[in-house]
């Protein structure tokens, strides 16, 4: 083919915006960190990326909404237990009581323990965590249990809460109940912490009942009637416990899973969206050297025409 | 019988037509740079030959060479290549000026991380708020959260349709530069006509013209016919736009059912039908601001989309629910403008009430579950993992609709490079046919001064004869 002077330059323009070009291109994967900065760069990483982001996101909500959880569950496991620790104490006052070498006095003593634990129990049922009444159900802005009185003592409590089943996702479609309602009448479905209907007990009742009963020196109620009562509530409780001990271990488990989990979506993410530094810093020291020769070469190429050598 | 002075003029005619020589060498050179140039080469052949007359015969028994002459100046031109060339200009345009707009668009902030990270953001809102409806605080975040969702999703639409009218803009500006080459041409044409008709070959005058229908050919795929005496007829889709001395300009007509952007018709038919133009910058922007399949107006109709569909999905699970106060839920966003969902989506005015609005987030399933039931919200943060819009869950829809403007991206890049190199390609092989080459010009010079010297020596030896005769009568 027959070069003329336009050709040479044409092709040597040419060559030198090709290689500025790329050059430009590293330098800005090497300044941004990134080897994807606008969709074009790679249409189906943005996609990955799009979903990976999103899905990192929801796992990171699903590891926040376990601790809220579990701060929940923790906090009613705790306040469950020392409840159970009180009913051991009530058990050792039965027995007590029933040895049959009481006199009335030492029986009315007993029955102030009893009211004593009692009235411990109402605080307990009305325990708070992050603002919210425990054992209230869904009327978590409403004291749950409120007792009657008659003659200075308790004899009767009114629940003012709902059986609602308070739900917190932990993991896709995937939720866990993290509240016991603290008397199931309403429903009796769903468990009842202090009164459950379908299991037939009650704490309150039954307390109340063994200190009238020890207070009115009617042993035969209280070692026939009122202790059964109370044990087969300690039984109920235990249940609960139980469960409770289950949920919070399954949701420290998948708490775990979660981490890794993300981890490796993490990774994903780094390994489309972000450069390998030196590879990238290597690109572009190479792109730099051709760039340079490419433009000494022009220079020196294109200087010399047949009218330098005309005399 | 010829005479000395026979051989003085044929001298004269040889430096004349070596100096014509030099004169087209030393055009060319000055001319190596000029855009459209086509190498000119002085054709030298010998004039016509005398007959001797004879005694027997009126034909010649010998012929008498009578010198050289610059029998006409060649244009090299290569109407196949230069054809082929003028094809792809308006190719190239097209992909050039999609390839600036659409790039503008991609690098956006919003498409890189702003959408994505909102939806998140919103979607973990709702469930911060289903874990602890009594919260005020939470209430407070998932307003604010799709407040900035709203603002991202205006913020994309607005430069879709900013765009939009930008290129518009552009398109009128096109057609004002397309109007003048058309009368530059007509101008160019003409006066070829007048000069080729009084017989000479107006070489730089057609250049002229050839750059003139080439820089055309970038906004539009004109043709091109031949006429007698070296004149052209110019058509844009079937219309004779230059002609016999006459030129039809274009004209943007606003079309009230396209947001009065403009239709580009013919100027002496504004009510007909629309340019039929097929490619070139022209094509290249009507495509990009009116294709509903892969233009800008394509991209806002999927934000569009996006948006109908998400605010709708949102209000339907709001208003199941209740709120704080226990009142059955209003629209979060405010309902959906049909005529632009995206620009206007925005929380509705009552959530955004700094004391009031807060209470108004529909969190309970049921009015006796307030304040504890948080299930309402976390139906609405649920969302975020269902098929809201046709089969696309809010974040997979966003995500195809971003990767599919990276690949037209990439796709429009890929051919405009192609493009470009073969433009190149066919550049080269033109400037192979027509171009000026210094070192071949340079020797051309050299040639003719030589032939130059040779031909003054022939008349100054004439000369001597002349002198000689004279000298022999006294």
């Amino acid at each position: 083919m027959r070069i003329t002077n336009r050709i040479s330059h044409r092709i040597l323009l040419n060559d030198i915006q090709n290689s500025y070009d790329l050059m430009a291109k590293y330098q800005h994967q090497v300044s941004s960190g990134k080897r994807i900065n606008v969709p074009s760069d790679d249409p189906v990483g943005v996609s990955r990326l799009f979903w990976l982001n999103s899905a990192t996101s929801q796992i990171t909500q699903y590891m926040s909404n376990i601790d809220i959880a579990l701060d929940e569950m923790k906090g009613s496991s705790e306040y469950l237990d020392s409840v159970q620790d009180s009913l051991l104490r009530v058990k050792e006052i039965q027995i007590q009581a029933a040895n049959g070498m009481n006199t009335q006095e030492q029986l009315n003593t007993l029955a102030y323990q009893v009211d004593a634990i009692l009235k411990n129990l109402v605080t307990t049922s009305n325990q708070t965590i992050n603002n919210k009444y425990l054992y209230a159900g869904f009327k978590t802005g409403t004291v749950p249990f409120t007792p009657t009185y008659a003659g200075g003592f308790i004899n009767g409590m009114t629940y003012n809460g709902d059986v609602g089943q308070r739900n917190i996702e932990i993991n896709s479609g995937l939720t866990v109940t993290v509240n016991f309602a603290g008397d199931n009448t309403a429903a009796p479905g769903s468990p009842g912490v202090f009164v459950d209907t379908a299991s037939g007990v009650n704490v309150f009742t039954a307390l109340i009942n063994m200190r009238d009963d020890l207070f009115a020196g009617n042993l035969n109620n209280v070692t026939g009637v009122d202790a059964p009562a109370v044990s087969s509530y300690v039984t109920h409780l235990q249940s609960l416990i139980g469960m409770q001990a289950v949920q919070i271990d399954e949701m420290e488990n998948l708490k775990d899973n979660h981490t890794d989990d993300k981890l490796f979506k993490t990774n994903l993410r780094v390994s489309i969206e972000e450069i390998d530094a030196a590879e990238a810093i290597s690109n572009l020291s190479n792109q730099e050297v051709a760039y340079k020769a490419a433009l000494q070469v022009g220079s020196q190429v294109s200087q010399i025409t047949m009218f330098d050598f005309l005399k | 019988m010829s005479s000395l002075f026979f051989g003085i003029e044929l001298g004269r005619r040889a430096l004349s037509a070596f100096r014509q020589a030099i004169d087209t060498t030393g055009h060319n050179v000055s001319n190596v740079n000029t855009p459209g140039y086509h190498l000119q080469s002085p054709i030298l052949s010998s004039t016509d030959p005398y007959a001797m007359p004879s005694l027997s015969q009126t034909m010649g028994a010998y012929q008498m060479g009578t010198g050289v002459e610059v029998s006409k100046i060649n244009r090299h031109y290569d109407s196949a290549i230069e054809m082929r060339i003028r094809e792809l200009l308006s190719t190239q345009e097209n992909y050039n000026v999609n390839a600036q707009f659409l790039s503008q668009i991609e690098s956006i902030n919003s498409l890189q991380s702003g959408v994505s990270q909102t939806i998140n953001d919103f979607f973990n809102a709702f469930q911060e708020v289903s874990n602890n409806p009594e919260s005020v605080t939470n209430r407070t975040v998932v307003i604010q959260k799709g407040v900035a969702l709203s603002q991202e999703v205006n913020y994309l639409a607005k430069t879709l349709i900013n765009t939009r009218s930008d290129v518009n803009d552009y398109i009128k500006q096109n057609i004002t530069e397309a109007n003048d080459l058309l009368k530059q041409v007509r101008d160019l044409n003409s006066l070829i006509k007048v000069v080729s008709g009084a017989g000479d070959a107006p070489n730089d005058l057609l250049d002229q013209r050839d750059v003139a229908i080439n820089e055309l050919r970038k906004y539009a795929d004109v043709q091109v016919s031949d006429q007698a005496n070296n004149g052209i007829i110019v058509y844009i889709g079937g219309r004779a736009v230059v002609q016999d001395d006459e030129y039809l300009t274009l004209t943007g007509v606003p079309n009230a059912a396209n947001s009065n952007y403009v239709d580009i018709k013919f100027s002496d038919d504004l009510a007909g039908p629309n340019a039929t133009i097929l490619d070139g910058k022209l094509k290249g922007l009507i495509d990009l601001r009116d294709d509903t399949s892969k233009g800008l107006l394509f991209y806002k109709q999927q934000v569009d989309t996006f948006a109908s569909s998400f605010i709708t999905a949102v209000n339907t699970a709001h208003t199941a629910g209740f709120d704080l106060n226990g009142v059955a839920g209003v629209n979060f966003f405010s309902p959906v403008v049909a005529a632009e969902p995206a620009l206007n989506m925005q929380v509705d005015a009552p959530l955004l009430n700094a004391l009031n609005g807060p209470s108004l987030v529909a969190a309970a399933s049921a009015a006796a579950n307030v304040p504890g039931d948080g299930s309402n919200a976390l139906a609405i943060a649920r969302l975020a993992t269902t098929a809201v819009i046709g089969t696309f869950t809010p974040s997979d829809f966003m995500a195809q609709f971003v990767s599919n403007l990276g690949a037209n991206v990439k796709d429009i890049n890929a051919k405009k490079t192609a493009t470009d190199n073969l433009m190149i390609g066919l550049e080269n092989i033109r400037d192979s046919i027509s171009g000026v080459s210094l070192d071949s010009e340079a020797t051309y010079l050299t040639q003719y001064e030589k032939a130059f010297q040779a031909a003054a020596k022939i008349v100054s030896m004439y000369d001597g004869m002349i002198q000689d005769v004279l000298d022999m009568v006294q």
